[in-house]
């Protein structure tokens, strides 16, 4: 006797787009027509696990049962794509160390406030707040300052990799030798950040489309935000860069991934052009020319 | 009613049912019709009958002559049944039936008297005490009994004197029990009457005496109940020891302390092992138990420290075993200790936890071996009691019982490396940073436990970004009670953790750290989606800026539910202000019964002139209990219109349990 593996539920056309809208609506994540397949892929082990004969049946689960925000958030983990490493887009890197942390620190201790607040927000398992923390270690202007790095992701199964620390080879396609060396030790068969970076970092759950979270975190100097919002439509784009442009102090930065911009988004940032880098910032209250 | 054939033909019908049931159609006719079916019915074989009767004549509203003819039915010797249900018919009426009662009182057959008597003992009024108080004087024993018995369930103290000096006119025994027994309900503590003293010594009497003294004695009354503890009689004895422990409890201090030192000299006499031989923790008798080792605690000889271990191991007896083990003092610990080497574990557990406990010195070298032990039970205690002992030099034993202990011990363990910590924090500090690299978290847990009592700010500050939510609940709760102002950030971020336990701490925690700052947060915590959190939050809000709480609940009252609610209702009870008890008003439309019934207690005890503004409504809600809990409030409350509202309710009332109470509340009213 061969074991048959039943084949998937195929998934209706009204149930994709009834899925799909209520998947935006939670996280602005959207899947356009072309990605039903795929969709319909990575929930089927959802609808197996939870004994469900249909997507209809799935979609209802996820409107109206007791447990549809866990399934939301479980459903995040499957839904995402989480691909990062350390050290990624470089030059992006090199402004950030030689040209805006510069500046911001000249700016703020003219105002006589030695304190850093960068959020990475979308960082997956921890590797973009992590290499934060490793930059920032190497500029020596920064002793005696106040930094708190923040890393936010909206799905827990990689929270827990974050806050863990542990890294394997994927991780280090691109960091220097000597960076692996100060900064990470042998444990677990992986190489774990050291508890002087680790205690830099504050790692965090947080859903970009919770406006209130967001607000809970106060005020950034600087935020990277890479690939994540590719996944977003237009509207959500909007929706979350307004908002971090209201989580922003005056003069702070918002960094991008490489091939993300804010054309036809919003006109709220200036695109300040470093010799290593292009890089939105929020333009100073002065130079709104508010008048009196 | 159709046909009165009919029905007295059905009551002589074999089937019970039916019997039951031609009586219940009788209700609501007009009773000069049908009372001779009632009380026929009244004397029927079946129990359920009976009962169905009684119900039919009293909700009639019978007029006197009714209650007459009623009565008359007490006179029926043959049948029990009839009679019983008579006299229950008759207490049903109460005070309705009160003037033919009195007349029975002076009948002239004692069995009708003795009834009537006992009718007014369950009616229970305070206008039968003339009449009982005659009656004390009775010829017939049976009558006088019932008198005094009916006394004592009245509970009219001013009967006391009469009763006492009827002790001393009727010489017999069978009055002498009822009226001892009454006197002891009565139970106003007074020196012992001579009436009482020239009783003791006749054996018949001496458990009655002194259940009785029990109640009435005070301090007097000691020198009777110590002969009493060598009574011969079992019960004697025990009513002797009991006794003697409620008017110990109930003394002033002088009386107490002359009551203990007549104690205290019994010790080393032949009394105490006497004593001793009462003391049955599994037995039925809890005063018993509780007044043993009470006593053997005052007493204070070190020969009842063993003992003492079996009220120490019951829950219910604790307490009291450990105050008493205290008060023995160190010989009783020497005691303990010489028997330590003969005891099983539950008892050597025991032990150790005593020495810790109550501080013995002599008892540390018996911890510190008692580290080693096989018994994990006892080891625990061991590990407990070096922590209160402050032996910082069993450290280390204690640290390595941490490899192989499962959660509970472990708690032991980290809670007296707490303690130790104090005395000295080097290998403590040493085992939690040990702990706090280890792959389990709970024991990175522990050490989160650990550096908050060692104060390490640093260190918890690594631990509050463990990968396990219960490490960083640890170390957030940690950072509030320690109050690091400076891992404010860090607390904030902590409110938008996965985990909503590890929320509420830092909303909690926020709030002990006490800096106005993050009061925005917590605002914005208060739209959390686990409702814990934003109690957590709005509790916090309260205590960094309590002039802006107010505001809030306006803000969140109107929508919140549940638990929130609750919390919005404690917050304003503690404000206790007008503006807040406006708010805690509003609750009382509340649909969810459970907030109305807090709002209502909140009132009650801020400002009841809100609950009469609403009674109307209260008395007329759809939950029972809503009404239950509104009529006790407002006969908290003075002032007449109180008393109109619950009259007027008390007509609507379909509850049985409600009503009951509107009627006890308005006679308490009159
Ligand atoms: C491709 S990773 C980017 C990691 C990192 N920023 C980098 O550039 O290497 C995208 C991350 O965005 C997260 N994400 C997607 N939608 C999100 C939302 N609505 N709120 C927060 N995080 C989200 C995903 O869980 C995923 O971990």
């Amino acid at each position: 006797m061969t074991l048959s593996l039943e084949p998937g539920q195929p998934m209706a056309d009204d149930e994709f787009r009834n899925i799909r809208d209520s998947i935006y609506s939670h996280c602005g994540i959207y899947f356009d027509d072309d990605s039903k397949y795929l969709l319909e892929k990575r929930l089927a082990r959802r609808l197996s696990a939870l004994n469900l004969n249909n997507y209809r049946e799935y979609y209802h689960f996820l409107k109206y049962d007791r447990n549809k925000d866990q399934e939301m958030m479980d459903i995040m983990d499957v839904l995402t794509t989480n691909e990062t490493y350390f050290f990624r887009e470089s030059f992006q890197l090199a402004a950030f160390t030689d040209e805006i942390i510069p500046e911001l620190m000249s700016v703020k201790s003219g105002r006589g406030d030695r304190t850093l607040r960068i959020w990475s927000a979308g960082c997956s398992t921890g590797e973009e707040p992590y290499t934060i923390a490793m930059l920032l270690k190497d500029i020596p202007g920064l002793r005696g300052w106040k930094i708190e790095i923040i890393g936010t992701d909206i799905s827990q199964r990689v929270l827990q990799h974050a806050r863990r620390g542990v890294y394997t080879k994927a991780s280090f396609r691109v960091t220097e030798d000597s960076y692996i060396k100060r900064f990470f030790y042998e444990c677990d068969g992986g190489l774990k950040v050291t508890d002087d970076i680790r205690e830099m970092v504050t790692i965090s759950h947080l859903n970009l489309f919770d406006k209130t979270r967001m607000m809970m975190l106060g005020k950034m100097d600087l935020i990277f935000c890479r690939n994540v919002i590719i996944y977003f439509d237009l509207a959500a784009k909007k929706r979350v860069v307004e908002d971090f442009h209201r989580s922003l102090n005056d003069g702070g930065f918002l960094l991008l991934g490489h091939s993300e911009s804010l054309m036809n988004v919003t006109t709220l940032f200036t695109l300040r052009h470093f010799k290593n880098d292009m890089i939105y910032q929020k333009p100073e209250r002065a130079a709104l020319g508010g008048g009196p | 009613m159709d046909n009165p054939e009919k029905v007295r033909n059905a009551l002589k019908s074999p089937d019970e049912e039916l019997r039951r049931s031609v009586i219940d159609s009788l209700r609501g006719q007009d009773l000069g019709d049908v009372c001779e079916f009632i009380f026929t019915a009244m004397g029927d074989d079946s129990w359920r009958v009976r009962k169905e009767a009684v119900n039919v004549f009293v909700a009639a509203g019978p007029s006197g002559d009714f209650i007459t003819a009623l009565l008359e039915l007490l006179r029926d010797e043959d049948n029990a049944g009839l009679r019983n249900s008579a006299a229950e018919a008759v207490i049903m009426l109460g005070m309705q039936a009160s003037r033919q009662l009195k007349a029975l009182a002076g009948d002239t057959d004692p069995g009708v008297r003795k009834f009537a008597l006992d009718m007014m003992g369950g009616i229970g009024n305070a206008e039968f005490v003339p009449v009982l108080l005659a009656a004390l004087h009775d010829p017939d024993v049976n009558v006088s009994a019932a008198a005094a018995e009916h006394l004592g369930t009245i509970g009219d103290t001013g009967a006391v004197p009469e009763l006492l000096a009827a002790i001393v006119t009727h010489e017999e025994v069978f009055f002498r029990f009822s009226a001892l027994s009454a006197l002891g309900k009565l139970g106003i503590p007074a020196p012992v009457p001579e009436e009482i003293k020239q009783l003791v010594g006749q054996e018949i009497f001496s458990k009655v005496i002194y259940d009785c003294l029990g109640s009435i004695g005070d301090h007097t009354a000691a020198p009777i109940l110590l002969e009493g503890f060598l009574a011969g009689r079992k019960s004697a004895r025990c009513a002797a020891v009991k006794a003697f422990n409620r008017i110990l409890q109930r003394c002033a201090p002088p009386e107490r302390r002359e009551l203990s030192d007549s104690l205290r000299r019994l010790s080393g006499s032949e009394v105490v092992p006497a004593f001793i031989a009462l003391l049955d923790v599994e037995g039925k008798d809890n005063a018993l138990a509780e007044a043993v080792t009470n006593l053997l605690g005052v007493i204070g000889d070190a020969r009842a420290a063993v003992p003492l271990l079996a009220p120490y191991l019951t829950e219910r007896l604790s307490s009291l075993a450990l105050n008493a083990l205290a008060a023995i003092g160190p010989a009783g610990m020497d005691a303990l200790r010489g028997f330590y080497p003969h005891a099983d574990e539950k008892l050597c557990g025991a032990m150790c936890t005593l020495f810790g406990e109550l501080g013995y010195q002599a008892g540390d070298g018996l911890i510190r071996e008692a580290l080693h032990d096989p018994s994990p039970l006892v080891r625990r205690a061991a590990v407990k009691a070096a922590g209160q002992r402050g032996l910082s030099d069993c450290i280390p034993e204690i640290i390595g019982l941490l490899g192989e202990a499962d959660s509970e011990f472990r708690g032991a363990i980290i809670s007296s490396l707490q303690i130790l910590a104090r005395k000295d924090s080097v290998p403590v500090r040493a085992v939690a940073c040990r702990l706090a690299d280890s792959e389990q978290p709970q024991h990175r847990r522990d050490s989160a436990l650990l550096f908050a009592t060692l104060s390490d700010g640093g260190y918890l500050s690594r631990l509050v970004k463990d990968e396990d939510p219960s490490v960083r609940q640890a170390s957030v709760a940690a950072i509030g009670k320690l109050q690091i102002s400076s891992l404010q950030g860090i607390l904030q971020i902590a409110l938008v953790d996965e985990t909503p336990d590890v929320r509420m701490v830092a909303a909690e925690a926020l709030g002990e750290l006490g800096n106005a700052e993050a009061v925005a947060p917590l605002m914005l915590a208060l739209r959390d989606d686990d409702s814990r959190v934003q109690c957590a939050a709005l509790k916090s809000i309260a205590r960094l800026a309590p002039e802006e709480v107010l505001k809030v609940v306006r803000t969140l009252l109107p929508t919140a539910r549940g638990l929130l609610t609750i919390t919005c209702l404690e917050v304003l009870a503690s404000l206790g202000n007008d503006a807040a008890l406006g708010l805690v008003e509003t609750v009382l439309t509340n649909g969810d019964e459970e907030l109305v019934k807090l709002a209502l207690n909140i009132l009650s005890r801020h400002d009841g002139e809100r609950i009469v503004r609403n009674a109307e409504r209260l008395l007329a809600h759809p939950y029972a209990g809503i009404r239950y809990d509104t009529a006790v409030a407002l006969a908290a409350l003075p002032g007449q219109k109180t008393r109109a509202a619950l009259k007027a309710a008390l007509k609507k009332e379909e509850n049985n349990l409600v009503r009951d109470l509107m009627k006890r509340l308005v006679k308490g009213f009159a």
